[in-house]
């Protein structure tokens, strides 16, 4: 799969995540179809942080508005994964896996 | 001999997280149970050195699931939860977890921890331990405050939990059909066997033991 933008091989996936061991699960989950970058949560600047990195879709553990601003501005796909499992299904890593795979062709499909 | 470790965790992702930081730390060989049934397979089929088991493992949680299993002479059990009350810990480790850990920790603490029960000490995450502290206090008063309570006759106990209410004496009195004097008595004699000076100190006693609604947390021997 190629880039769009930034010319990059494989596409690039920023996790956002407020509970590290689970930003290296979906790292993990993600392992071969994309390249992982994980974010702490209370990163300072995250909004410029995620400018710059240009990724190609967003992972978070938890609401964040960052993410979502960037997702809106920019038509990346973002996926919120639950961190808390109570009364909402999180999703195995190998469906995680089709969901963000599914969605990276859609955005390719498109542009 | 690596150390072998069930992660115990309806989680898929948490597992798989917590199995990619155990394999690039090195000397784990990690299991995976999604569930109490598939935990007790695998601690028979295994025989884990270590589990790390999350507080809600269905379908019992992880205190249910420590009554099931041997942690006299089995796996070290380690519970671990995302945002745990002091309560819940305090459970977990009266259950036989040798330790709590939080799934906010960074990888390298996890393994840390892990580390540390493996030594023969107990893993807990600092951020845990004032609420356990808090709760282990709590827990003890309310067994203090049940003794006393325990002297209290039937009636005694139904007009301390009228006052625990708000109620005053003469409405005490037409509640329960009797006159104010005896309410009075009742009080006098309520405040001797628990020991307290006033109706407002005994109605704290009263809502320590059977909590603010009244609701009973351990069975009174009348």
């Amino acid at each position: 799969m190629t880039r769009v933008g930034g010319g990059r091989l494989r596409p690039l996936v920023a996790i956002v995540c407020f509970a590290p061991l689970m930003a290296e699960g979906i790292a993990s989950a993600l392992d071969g179809i994309a390249d992982a970058r994980l974010l702490p949560a209370d990163v300072e600047d995250l909004a410029g942080l995620l400018r710059t990195l240009d990724p190609d879709a967003i992972v978070v553990d938890r609401e964040c508005r960052a993410a979502h601003a960037h997702s809106d501005e920019t038509g990346v796909p973002l996926f919120v994964v639950p961190v808390e499992s109570a009364g909402t299904e999180v999703p195995s890593p190998e469906r995680l896996r089709a969901l963000v795979v599914g969605s990276l062709l859609a955005v390719q499909v498109r542009s | 001999m690596p150390t072998r470790v069930v992660v115990a965790d309806p989680v898929g992702l948490f597992r798989a997280g917590v199995r990619s930081a155990l394999e690039r730390a090195g000397g784990f060989v990690v299991f995976e149970a999604v569930d109490e049934p598939t935990l007790l397979a695998a601690v028979q089929a295994e025989r884990p050195e270590l589990v790390l088991l999350d507080l809600h493992l269905p379908p019992l949680g992880a205190i249910g699931t420590l009554a099931h299993l041997d942690v006299a002479s089995g796996p070290r059990v380690i519970a671990w939860a995302l945002d745990p009350e002091g309560d819940q810990v305090l459970a977990a480790l009266s259950a036989g977890a040798v330790g709590f850990l939080t799934k906010d920790m960074k990888a390298d603490s996890m393994v840390r921890g892990l580390h540390t029960a493996l030594d023969g000490q107990a893993p807990i995450r600092r951020s845990l331990l004032i609420s356990v502290i808090r709760s282990f206090q709590k827990a003890e008063r309310r067994d203090r405050y049940g003794e006393r309570a325990i002297k209290l006759s039937s009636r005694e106990l139904e007009v301390l939990g009228l006052i625990a209410l708000g109620t005053r004496n003469r409405d005490i009195a037409d509640q329960l059909e009797i006159s104010e004097f005896t309410v009075k008595r009742h009080v006098q004699n309520i405040l001797h066997k628990l020991n307290v000076p006033s109706r407002e100190v005994a109605a704290h006693i009263y809502r320590s033991v059977f909590g603010a609604e009244g609701t009973p947390r351990f069975a009174v021997t009348l």
